[in-house]
């Protein structure tokens, strides 16, 4: 008999259905929990219903995530590339992203998404970032926080410059010495 | 032809619906205290002017980080510590905390003190000591710079939950009159070592860094002034020696077995 890959039947937000590698799908908490514990996703009849933030296309761009990461022996390098592709995405499909992925309790997308949003959140105004986010400014009295900026380099810089990574990434024994006059 | 027209006026419209839709809202607020941990506190704390839904959101941080580069002046910088120890949500227990304390004031320094009994990750600038973050017993990892010769460090520190220890610029001391400062082998976990431009107050001239569990030791050290190191870490993986104008005389009690790397880097000054 021809052995066939396991796969378990998974219902997005569209209540459409659909077939996913097990172990693909496995990667999330949530899917896997609904496997182990209560039997679900084996026919089509008992789909594992996905929590609503979840849309067929939030559901295939995480599988893409899952797809990627689960395969061994790749270098830390590679995945750190593939992240950093991953998300450059426009924001709203960033938030959506992060809110599939936190129903889904796929906890290293949501650090992944989470990290791109606080990035383009440093730096910009309260404006801006309403903006970007498209934020309702309701705020009917100012709130007022005591902070003023100014971008001096301090003594935290340098000490960190200082204690910085040294780069080297060798497996022997290095002895370098200076001499100078 | 005029249907098709309103057809692609109706689709503008919807484009535009959507762009207007607050996609961020849609996350819950662990997720969105989550995103502003990233954040520098003071980018963090100021998403408070965004919108009611983001009012009090910075209250649940657990992570502070209050860089001092972020502000013009020390009074301002005080005053925003302040305004954030006093009006953070204190039933959430504070993970990890980064202060430039180097002029709090005594007020600060109330609201300071009672944090430092239990964060686990603490990261701290001082030019005066507080003795209380040497006997934490949920310290997991400390970063403690300041200025040269102004912090002694107590000549046993009582640390045993800690794991990463990065010091600058503090004087090591001896148990009274010993020669040899044993300051790190009550921190039993102790995995990480750097010790930065840090003494040895005299009398005492070796240190011994007895520690079973420390695979990384990293030593830097401007000075023509040097002491001898005796390590005794069987599982030191990474060692790194940085010295200018000295040269620290490293020996060892086990022979270090498991060394990966070791980095040892000298620079001396030739008078001619």
């Amino acid at each position: 008999m021809k052995m066939m890959k396991p796969y378990v039947w998974l219902q997005t937000s569209d209540d459409s259905i659909q077939q996913v590698e097990q172990e693909i799908a496995m990667f999330c908490p949530l899917i896997c929990q609904e496997i182990i514990q209560k039997g679900m996703g084996s026919s089509k009849n008992c789909a594992i219903c996905l929590p609503q933030q979840v849309s067929p296309a939030m559901l295939s761009l995480i599988l893409d995530y899952c797809r990627f990461h689960q395969v061994p022996g790749r270098s830390n390098k590679e995945r750190k590339s593939y992240d950093e592709k991953f998300v450059r995405i426009d924001t709203e499909r960033l938030c959506e992203l992060t809110s599939a992925a936190d129903s889904l309790q796929l906890k290293p997308l949501v650090d992944l998404t989470s990290r791109a949003l606080a990035r383009i959140i440093e730096g910009k105004t309260p404006e801006e970032i309403r903006d970007i986010f498209h934020l309702p400014d309701d705020l009917t009295e100012n709130v007022e926080v005591e902070e003023e900026h100014v971008d001096d380099r301090s003594v935290d810089d340098l000490l960190s410059f200082i204690n910085g990574n040294d780069g080297g990434k060798l497996n022997i024994l290095t002895i370098l010495i200076f001499v100078f006059t | 032809m005029i249907g098709l027209k309103t057809r692609t006026k109706k689709k503008q419209n919807t484009i535009r619906e959507k762009d207007k839709r607050d996609f961020l809202s849609a996350l819950p607020d662990d997720v969105l205290v989550y995103i502003i941990h990233f954040l520098n506190t003071a980018t963090a704390v100021r998403t408070s002017l965004l919108s009611k839904r983001w009012n009090n959101l910075w209250k649940s941080l657990t992570t502070l980080s209050f860089r001092r580069r972020h502000f013009k002046n020390r009074v301002s910088y005080n005053q925003f510590v302040h305004h954030v120890l006093s009006h953070r949500d204190t039933s959430i227990r504070l993970h990890r905390l980064d202060l430039k304390a180097c002029t709090v004031t005594q007020e600060l320094l109330n609201h300071i003190t009672p944090l430092l009994h239990y964060v686990p990750h603490l990261r701290i600038y001082l030019d005066y000591s507080i003795p209380v973050i040497f006997s934490s017993p949920s310290l997991t990892s400390l970063t403690l710079s300041c200025t040269p010769g102004i912090l002694k460090l107590p000549s046993s520190l009582e640390l045993p939950a800690l794991r990463t220890l990065n010091l600058t610029n503090v004087a090591i001391t001896a148990k009274d009159g010993d020669e040899c400062a044993e300051p790190f082998s009550s921190c039993f976990l102790l995995n990480s070592l750097d010790l930065l431009g840090c003494s040895l107050s005299k009398p005492a001239k070796v240190l011994s860094i007895s520690n079973p569990n420390l695979s990384r030791f990293t030593i830097k050290r401007h000075s023509e002034v040097s002491y001898k190191i005796v390590l005794s870490t069987p599982n030191l993986t990474h060692l790194a020696i940085r010295n200018w104008l000295t040269f620290h005389e490293v020996s060892s009690t086990c022979d270090l077995a498991l060394l990966e790397e070791a980095n040892i880097e000298i620079t001396m000054r030739v008078l001619l």
